[in-house]
């Protein structure tokens, strides 16, 4: 009877002697402090460290950032940067935790509540795009 | 006899104001009413968590909460605490968000005038030694 238990209980390390091209795929856990160009998907945990960088798109259950990111970052439950981070992306979340000190420059799409924005002012142009592919870099 | 621009004159608008126009003010200014309009100060603003505006706000400090639908942008720094609810877009030089928060918009968070990674193959991704050119006889 193989129920293969994929939902937790691994905990992979990459350190930063790492380097790696192409797609990662995990569905625990995963410390990430190398260098990746490609694609980190998992419905799991990133925890990303210092020396990470990453030049590719992430989509996880929950990502804590560090390190040097270029790609978008897509998080079902939260994302939490922490300082000194750099992210040039786009941000998508139910939550999303920034402390003081990152550099980040993208869109953010972060609604915990599914709020729609307050009316605006009759023949005042709706509101900003909504977020989808960052602008050129 | 100029007034004194940065000494801390504390504003305070409460729940019970509505305003119309563009605000100005120099000092601090704690406002939990409702504004359509804009707000422009080299001080410090804090909004409430029953505020709500419509328009854009240019600020040296501002602490968030309540509604916005509008940018915002400031000196020194943009806090979004955690029942913000902010449609727009945002620029400062530091950013902190807080758990909770909404937030659907731009952001250029920039303090280092970093630039994105560079692409793969652009000068700068990884360098090559100087090649040495054999004398040809």
């Amino acid at each position: 009877m193989s129920t293969t238990n994929n939902n937790n209980d691994s905990k992979n390390v990459l350190n930063s002697d790492v380097e790696l091209k192409g797609t990662l795929r995990f569905t625990g856990e995963m410390t990430f402090d190398g260098k990746l160009e490609g694609d980190i998907q998992s419905e799991g945990t990133l925890n990303l460290g210092d020396n990470a960088v990453i030049k590719g798109n992430i989509a996880a259950n929950s990502v804590l950032v560090r390190g040097k990111v270029n790609g978008n970052v897509t998080a079902k439950e939260k994302i939490d940067i922490k300082t000194k981070t750099e992210l040039f992306g786009d941000i998508r979340a139910a939550r999303l935790v920034m402390e003081e000190g990152v550099t980040f420059v993208g869109q953010t799409e972060v609604n915990p509540n599914k709020v729609s924005p307050i009316a605006p002012r009759p023949g005042e142009p709706a509101k900003p795009a909504p977020a989808g592919k960052p602008g050129g870099f | 006899m100029s007034p004194t621009p940065n000494t801390a004159s504390r504003n305070v608008l409460s729940t019970d104001v509505e305003i119309k126009g563009n605000l100005r003010f120099a000092g601090e200014l704690t406002f939990a009413g409702k504004l359509d309009g804009e707000i422009h100060s080299e001080g410090a603003l804090h909004l409430s968590d029953e505020a709500v505006v419509r328009g854009n706000m240019n600020l040296h400090t501002a602490i968030l909460r309540g509604k916005i639908n509008g940018n915002v942008s400031a000196k020194d720094k943009i806090e979004i605490k955690s029942k913000g609810e902010l449609f727009g877009d945002i620029r400062a030089p530091k950013l902190i968000i807080e758990e909770g928060a909404t937030f659907v918009g731009k952001c250029e968070v920039n303090p280092n005038k970093s630039s994105p990674l560079p692409l793969p193959g652009a000068p700068g991704a990884t360098k090559l030694p100087e090649p040495v050119i054999p004398a040809k006889k």
